[in-house]
């Protein structure tokens, strides 16, 4: 444009910048409203697998005695023990066996094995898994549970899909949020005038607000976490370019081997030989790494003449998932190999993973990763909900909104609100089905969806402000009893852990009832709108708009209103954001 | 420096960084001081809150190494833009609400 000499350069550029956001405020709104009910299910749930391992113990209250008993820092016996126990009594007739040593956030040893491997077939992946006390190698007996893994694998590979499918979903999206988030920067213009702006009261503009707020004070973090999400399974996504360079299966080994620690199973040698000590080595990797970074010992072929021993670091206080490992020959314990770096690009890589995954993480990095997915879970429940509030004060007639507009009000309550009530009633579940239940763990995934389903269901047959606030009365509900339904359905409820000073009990009930104020608040914040709407009635000249989660407010000012309010509300839309 | 130490005084080095640069912005002068400041005191404050910024990330890396300080610190940042935000508007309500 710049070339017309005639048109001043001035309002070229401003008439171009006008053009670009506007595109960019339409690329925003519809790429939002495509993908956005499934990341914001995608962000809820991969926000609270931060707390993966707390999760799952909250769900297994029968196993809370053993976090009590301190866990001996004796790393290296707790190892031999752990070695001791598998040879002699949990599997000594195993090809492999991997022994998970307990760690801060987990005091007990998890263990895993499978059957030897015969030459020229290939290693099957079919797995035994046992939980061990590390203070005396026996078994532990747990309940069949998913716990806080049901909501890590649900983000990454959703379910009742084949997990490849689920994959290419969730990277879709995860593509889509990418393009969301740049094109969001681009229409709002003014981030840092507008850095710590909130209009409180003004309908729209305070949803469009807090959408800003919580997108800028974020974004850091947003960017991060969706960029390396897509790299978390890049190779899947895109990969020829690493088929291209590395075409022949020893490269693509080798490839792997920069990855990750894994190792193919190898079959035994005839010749027996005994296992040797773990301790020493665990001592020698400890030298290495630090006392607390030994994180778990994969065995081959124990008993045999070709038996080895890898020892891999854990992934704490270091911002890297590049693999850590030393390779021991398992009878002499003579060191053959250690990782101890990996390619540019392989460590780029580790790096960008560590950052989604966070398991680098001390506690409070780990809290402000739950907090900022948190945030970013709202930033995208806001931005949902922004386009009902948006579109409803130009409808011709807000009694009998379009199909359209319906399907996404209706959307909107069912995984906004009704998410949450799922998620507590999967909490509900580890807790509450029988024990003896055949095939426990997958029930308690069905009381998810069963549970979800009836929210959306719920959310068609209700007025759309009901819906709201049941839905998130209900979630209320539910999170405030967790505590209750701890106390009754284990040896000691919130009291208890509190005097036991046992903080994954009682962190969870606390967090519980947090979000109970929370959710609450939010329905609370709806009725409370709907009260109001005499009020609004009589002062015509200010309505007041909706500021709650349910944004029956808005709807009710613009009812009240009448006429002149949808000229109004598009008045106070910046320029980028108005669509005429 | 013992960890927690280290990011609650990253913390609140980043909060009063925020606090600064808020108030070197006119509508947050007039909102929580009820008037404009001179140009020179917004632009001292502008300097001293990025500076206070700077401060927590050389902390951060100091206590905790490169990768793990430049994480620390853009949790804190992140954290302290929050609480900033959030402050300005009870604030922001509660004056209203008088």
């Amino acid at each position: 444009m710049r070339q017309h000499s005639s048109t001043p350069p001035r309002s070229a550029t401003a008439v171009r910048s006008r053009g670009i956001r506007q595109t960019m405020s339409d690329l925003h709104i519809w790429t939002g409203l495509l993908v956005g009910w499934l990341l914001y299910a995608i962000f809820l749930t991969g926000s609270v697998s931060y707390f993966r391992e707390e999760i799952s113990r909250w769900a297994q209250p029968e196993a809370a005695h053993a976090g009590k008993a301190a866990p001996s820092p004796d790393r290296p016996a707790i190892a031999q023990r752990l070695v001791d126990a598998m040879q002699t009594r949990h599997a000594p007739e195993a090809g492999r066996w991997t022994i998970t040593l307990p760690s801060a956030r987990d005091p007990l040893a998890s263990v895993s094995w499978q059957k030897p491997v015969k030459a020229g077939e290939r290693a099957r992946r079919a797995q035994q898994r046992a939980t061990l006390d590390p203070q005396t190698g026996d078994r532990i007996e747990l309940r069949d549970t998913r716990g806080g893994d049901f909501f890590y694998r649900f983000h990454y590979n959703l379910h009742y899909l084949p997990v490849i499918w689920g994959r290419w979903i969730v990277g879709f999206c995860t593509m889509f949020m990418l393009v969301a988030i740049i094109s969001g920067i681009i229409t709002h213009k003014k981030i840092f005038a507008d850095f710590f702006t909130f209009r409180w009261g003004k309908g729209q503009r305070s949803w469009l607000d807090a959408h800003n707020g919580l997108s800028v004070l974020g974004l850091p973090f947003h960017l991060m976490i969706t960029y390396t999400g897509l790299v978390t399974l890049m190779l899947m996504f895109m990969p020829w370019g690493a088929e291209r360079a590395f075409p022949t299966p020893a490269q693509q080994n080798a490839l792997r081997a920069e990855l990750s620690s894994f190792r193919e199973p190898s079959p035994p040698s005839a010749e027996k030989a005994p296992l040797t000590g773990v301790a020493d080595l665990v001592r020698q990797a400890q030298a290495r790494w630090g006392e607390a970074h030994v994180e778990r010992l994969t065995i081959d072929n124990p008993g045999h003449a070709n038996a080895t021993i890898v020892i891999r670091r854990g992934d704490g206080e270091r911002v890297s998932e590049s693999p850590r490992h030393l390779v021991f020959d398992g009878v002499s314990g003579q060191l053959l190999d250690s990782r101890d770096a990996v390619g540019h690009a392989a460590e780029t890589r580790g790096v960008l993973l560590a950052l989604h995954t966070g398991r680098f993480a001390d506690d409070w990095i780990r809290w402000f990763y739950l907090i900022l997915g948190l945030a970013g879970t709202a930033m995208i429940g806001s931005g949902l909900v922004l386009w009902t509030v948006k579109r409803r004060a130009k409808l011709p007639d807000p009694t009998r909104p379009h199909f359209g507009f319906r399907l996404v009000e209706r959307l909107n309550i069912a995984t906004v609100a009704g998410l949450p009530v799922a998620m507590a009633a999967f909490l509900w579940g580890t807790r509450l089905l029988p024990l003896d239940l055949a095939a426990r763990a997958a029930r308690e995934v069905d009381l998810f969806f069963l549970v979800w389903a009836l929210m959306a269901a719920h959310a068609c047959l209700r007025a759309p402000r009901r819906a709201w606030i049941e839905q998130w009365a209900l979630a209320s509900l539910l999170l405030a009893l967790t505590p209750v339904l701890d106390a009754l359905t284990s040896d000691r409820g919130l009291p208890g852990s509190l005097l036991d000073g046992d903080w994954v009990f009682a962190g969870f009930d606390l967090v519980m009832l947090v979000l109970a104020a929370l959710t609450a608040s939010f329905a609370w914040r709806t009725a409370r709108h709907q009260a109001r709407v005499p009020a609004a009635r009589g002062r015509k000249n200010n309505p007041k708009g909706g500021n709650s989660p349910g944004e029956s407010g808005a709807l009710r000012s613009v009812k009240a209103a009448g006429e002149n309010h949808p000229a109004r509300e598009a008045s106070i839309v910046p320029a980028g954001e108005a669509r005429s | 420096m013992n960890p927690h130490l280290s990011h609650l005084v990253g913390l609140l080095l980043s909060v009063a960084g925020f606090v600064l640069l808020a108030l070197s912005m006119p509508r947050h002068q007039e909102d929580v001081l009820g008037h404009l400041l001179a140009a020179r005191a917004s632009l001292l404050m502008r300097c001293s809150g990025w500076g206070l910024l700077t401060a927590a990330l050389i902390l951060a890396i100091q206590a905790r190494g490169t990768g793990m300080g430049l994480v620390s610190w853009a949790g804190q940042l992140s954290m302290a833009a929050g609480l900033v935000f959030v402050g300005l508007l009870i604030h922001h309500r509660r004056k209203t609400r008088r």
